[in-house]
């Protein structure tokens, strides 16, 4: 049944079936001599047909030529550049095996034809990053963070230091897919911002695709952050751990039968330091990765991948605040044929808040889960058109909440808060296509369908309008609940099609591409600061809330120069309707209808990005530039209401209209290297009050518009130096040194300025909270 | 969230300081802080209504307005509210009745604002005795107060725990029950100096507003994860123009205290 699916499918779509005929297949993996790990994204070329391919995610290629003898150049960033004979007489299995390059020694010499090659690819805003890039890039603290480091790159931003997440070319944070081994992550963020979720030791690769997203990514509209774990070395037991300010991390791999392993964990003793100075407040976070990979034979493989983390803030037991993920994904790779690769994923994946607060006696309970089956394929056709397609279904339950009392004197009723259900299906195909030696395409189409569950229990309101305007006070209120829903018609159902588009025209050394891409986004995460907190409420949509919807179109030019510099410029325009807008006065804290508290708005966002990339020599650098505008409008309910800010454009909390990074690393020699990233950002949109007044006894700022004003611009430099040690003889034992400076400067960056009055002197002053001031740090890492 | 912050704050080099920043100038607007309420279990009512002005952000001083006429409305009858200090317009009531709608009519500089209101009834304050818990600092002094709700209603409560500071509260997960919880006076509070503690029963509108102006205040903290700001609507409106509106809030509570000296 599948395989005529697949024919029919391929027949619908391409209808090129009969050109594969005296043509052969050569197909495997490619991997990492020492390790076994095998290595995504390699790039293998073939300059006499102008062609090339890439390995999937789980390090597989298939190239489908006309028999002939060819070159096959397998090239990979980090990795000495391989030129292996060709004589394609047959279908034939070869596993590539990369040997890493040293440090000092890769000057990659480019030669023309096969850098056209790489850059006509049919692909654009999509940003690789290695994960030595991210150990070797300061940050606070010295610990390497995927976060902090992705915020380098062009288009990519945050709402400030601390705070949670990321910002995708203007998106919100929860726009955000974050896959982790195809697992979606609902929280990016520990201790609020601070660091990320992922241990960058486990990291084997990430891609962020800011635009162009393939059909087989859905479910959020601003960007795919798409990581993978490493497997775990084949070849020998090992094991790495650093030693840092606040936390530790240690790393095991190694083999086990024909498959590896991997386990991970990473903590932080803040608390160890505050336990000791006597105070009965604690503050850490702890998470362990872990992936068993195991091949079955030749065509069949499986992956066990799992993920724990949490955050626990407790303040002398009076208030106790955790959370975090928990991921869990089995995978079973299977090949039908050289051409044809499938997987088969069951995916469950949990985020979890509790708060309890024992001086209210209140105890609160919430989260969200997910059961995910995925059918991926990829049909590696020939050397012109490889197709992915495949199958997904969601099924999603959301815990608004289960409080109860926390002690037995408190007043506190035990209530669980209405859950509610929701699947997702969605069917893609995707299609790679070589038109012409300058020409390639890549289109795809997206069906999504939508089903949030039928309920009893769930309000019905007045007008329908679950949402109102008080006309007389000039002022948004709930609506009024008339009832409640019959089962059956409570449900909502949305089915949407989403076409994908990217066109590549390759000339000399340069390409200009075009991309368009629509996406919708079934659940919404709701927040009233300026930045996502753990408490927030992911609530998916239904008869009341509508699915946000994204059209993004992106332009780009991207050449490469001889001497290893490439440079990129895209120019992007988006708009997502329906993105859920907080009334005044909303209360967050287990609210389970959300609906009565949100107005629907638009978004727009639009800019041009610049990268000027140098990966290759002793000298590396990059230099991303923003410049963009992201802005909101909410004009309200059609009822002579004026919706939020009046119903004008106002900026989002993390526009910020220009965005500055420069990461530069030096490899000084064998044992020395050094780093540093300089930063310049806008200053961050915020609402400065223009008066005051007096209310019950208190001095209140009186403040106007939202985001009127700016806060001031945001730079910073950081720098680091890494020492490596020689290795002793007759040890394998090598040691690292990394020593860094976070703010050099010393700048109080602005997270935020607070307007109030003075407790003591009983004056009105503006106060300016700042994160980080200069931040030294020393990290020990060492790899047996 | 002020909390949340602390801890942040301890475990990272986080710092505040207090700096200059130039500020737009808004129009001066007629604030008005009205209430009428009488005790939980009483008859007699007091209204009192504070008039003030708008004023520039880093103002000492706040204008107190001296030249309004006020006057409260219960169906057909009329009570004229004297000015009884500079900005003060205060009378008594014989009681109060529920279902009846209470109107202030405040006159000022030609314009005309208005609100109306209905009762809101109150549980009742039961006690505030002395904790030993502490917070961030450990100069905080723990209050514990006890009251009881009212049953299958939805009751929302203000507490004034006196020096500035204020909190409010809802009976959503405590609905009919008698209930306790710790409020934290900062080091500024003064020991062995009796205050009231005055709660007051409020309606659903007048806890959001005060949520939105317990945020404005700065009282609840800042950083990012303070509430997004925007301007803060009562339920004053100008009955002679209505796109000028007045700041404030009309409210008609019952009201309990109870004293408390901390040690």
């Amino acid at each position: 049944m599948m395989m005529r699916l697949v024919g029919v499918l391929f027949l619908l779509f391409v209808g090129l079936w009969g050109h594969a005929q005296n043509r052969y297949t050569l197909s495997g993996e490619v991997l990492d001599v020492e390790s076994m790990e095998t290595l995504i994204g390699v790039t293998l070329l073939v300059p006499e047909l102008n062609t090339g391919t890439v390995t999937n995610a789980y390090g597989f290629y298939s190239l489908t030529l006309p028999e002939g003898n060819y070159n096959l150049v397998v090239q990979y960033l980090g990795y000495e550049t391989q030129t292996i004979p060709l004589s394609l007489d047959q279908n034939s299995k070869s596993d590539i095996r990369l040997v890493p390059a040293s440090e000092t020694l890769d000057e990659v010499i480019v030669t023309d034809d096969i850098e056209r090659i790489n850059i006509k690819k049919p692909e654009m805003s999509i940003n690789r990053l290695s994960a030595s890039t991210i150990q070797q890039t300061p940050v606070v603290f010295g610990e390497p963070d995927v976060l902090k480091t992705i915020q380098l790159l062009p288009g990519v931003t945050s709402a400030g230091e601390g705070a949670s997440g990321f910002n995708v070319r203007g998106g919100a944070a929860d726009q955000n897919l974050i896959l982790l081994d195809e697992a979606s992550i609902y929280n990016s963020s520990h201790l609020f911002g601070f660091f990320s979720v992922f241990n960058p030791d486990a990291i084997k690769d990430l891609r962020l695709y800011k635009g162009g997203i393939p059909a087989k990514y859905g479910g959020r509209v601003s960007s795919v952050l798409d990581i993978y774990q490493k497997e775990g070395n084949k070849e020998d037991f090992k094991l790495n751990g650093g030693i840092g300010l606040v936390a530790s991390r240690l790393l095991a791999e190694g083999p086990i039968g024909k498959g590896s392993f991997l386990v991970g964990g990473r903590g932080t003793y803040a608390h160890l330091f505050l336990k000791a100075t006597d105070n009965p407040n604690s503050a850490y976070f702890y998470d362990l990765n872990t992936k068993i990979s195991f091949p079955i034979n030749e065509n069949n493989k499986l992956y066990l991948s799992g993920y724990f983390g949490r955050d626990v803030f407790d303040v002398d037991g009076s208030f106790v605040n955790t959370y975090g993920n928990a991921v869990f994904n089995l995978r079973w790779n299977h090949l039908f044929s050289d051409r044809l690769f499938s997987n088969l994923s069951l995916i469950y994946s949990d985020y979890y808040y509790g708060l309890l607060l024992d001086f209210a006696g209140f105890d609160w309970n919430s989260g969200i889960q997910n059961t995910n089956l995925k059918y991926d394929l990829s049909y590696f056709a020939n050397e012109q058109i490889k197709m992915d397609f495949g199958l997904q279904s969601t099924f999603y339950s959301f815990n608004p909440g289960y409080i109860e009392p926390a002690r037995t004197d408190s007043g506190i009723l035990a209530e669980q808060l209405l859950k509610k259900y929701a699947t997702e299906h969605a069917l893609y195909v995707d299609v790679s296509h070589n038109i012409t030696d300058q020409l390639a395409l890549q289109y795809g189409l997206r069906l999504n369908h939508y089903v949030r569950l039928g309920q009893e229990g769930l309000n019905t309101y007045e007008n329908n309008r679950s949402t109102i305007y008080n006309t007389e006070l000039g002022i948004y209120q709930k609506g009024i609940i008339s009832g409640t829903y019959d089962q059956d018609k409570s449900s909502a159902t949305y089915t949407h099609l989403e076409p994908r588009l990217t066109l590549s025209y390759a000339f000399s050394n340069s390409a200009v591409k075009l991309s368009y891409n629509r996406l919708n986004q079934y659940l919404h995460l709701i927040s009233n600061t300026s930045s996502p907190t753990p408490l927030d409420v992911w609530a998916p949509s239904g008869p009341h809330l509508k699915p946000q919807q994204l059209d993004q179109l992106a332009v780009g030019y991207f050449t490469s120069y001889e001497n290893g510099i490439d440079v990129q410029l895209e120019s992007f325009y988006k708009n997502v309707t329906n993105r859920l807008d907080y009334i005044d006065g909303a209360d967050l804290v287990a609210n389970d209808a959300v609906e009565q508290v949100t107005l629907p708005g638009d978004v727009r966002a639009y800019g041009v990005e610049l990268l000027v990339k140098k990966s290759t020599g002793r000298f590396k650098s990059w230099l991303a530039y923003t410049w963009s505008k992201s802005e909101q409008q909410t004009q309200g309910l059609g009822m002579g209401d004026p919706g939020i800010n009046q119903g004008a454009w106002y900026a989002n909390a993390y526009d910020k209209r220009h965005d500055l990074s420069i990461n530069a690393s030096y490899t000084l020699n064998a044992k020395w290297s050094l780093n540093a990233n300089l930063i310049y950002q806008s200053g961050q949109p915020t609402t400065y009050p223009d008066g005051q007044y007096t209310f019950a006894g208190l001095r209140v700022p009186n403040y106007g518009l939202r985001n009127g004003s700016r806060l001031p611009d945001y730079h910073r430099l950081d720098i680091s130096a890494t020492l490596k040690p020689a290795i002793k003889k007759g040890k394998t034992r090598q040691g690292q040194w990394i020593f860094g400076i976070y703010n050099l400067y010393n700048r109080k960056n602005a997270a935020s300025i607070s307007f109030r009055q003075n407790r003591e002197t009983l004056r009105n002053e503006a106060v300016r909270f700042s994160i980080f001031g200069i931040v030294p740090s020393v990290t020990y890492r060492i790899d047996w | 969230m002020k909390k949340w912050l602390f801890i942040i704050a301890f475990m990272t080099i986080a710092c505040e300081d207090v700096v200059d920043i130039e500020l737009p100038q808004g129009p001066v607007q007629l604030v008005v802080d009205a209430e009428l309420s009488r005790a939980v279990g009483g008859t007699e009512a007091t209204i009192v209504v504070d008039l003030s002005l708008t004023t520039d952000f880093y103002a000492e001083d706040i204008t107190k307005v001296t030249d309004a006429v006020v006057v409260l409305h219960t169906g057909s009858e009329q009570l004229s509210v004297p000015q009884t200090e500079p900005g003060i317009y205060a009378a008594d009531l014989a009681s109060l009745s529920e279902d009846t709608p209470y109107s202030i009519e405040v006159t000022h500089d030609n314009q005309t604002y208005s609100a109306t209101e209905e009762l809101m009834l109150s549980g009742t304050f039961d006690a505030a005795t002395q904790g030993d818990g502490q917070l961030f600092s450990g100069n905080e002094t723990e209050v514990v107060v006890t009251f009881t709700d009212l049953e299958g209603l939805d009751n929302y409560y203000l507490f004034d725990f006196g020096y500035n500071n204020l909190f409010v509260t809802r009976d959503r997960f405590y609905d009919g029950q008698q209930f306790s919880f710790s409020y934290f006076y900062d080091e500024f509070f003064p020991k062995n100096t009796e205050v009231h503690i005055r709660m007051v029963g409020i309606d659903e509108d007048f806890y959001n507003y005060m949520q939105i102006l317990l945020s404005h205040s700065g009282q609840n903290g800042g950083g990012p994860f303070a509430t997004a700001t925007s301007a803060l609507k009562g339920n004053i409106t100008n009955l002679t123009n209505p796109s000028s509106i007045a700041l404030g809030y009309f409210r008609v509570v019952e009201h309990s205290s109870v004293p408390f000296t901390a040690e």
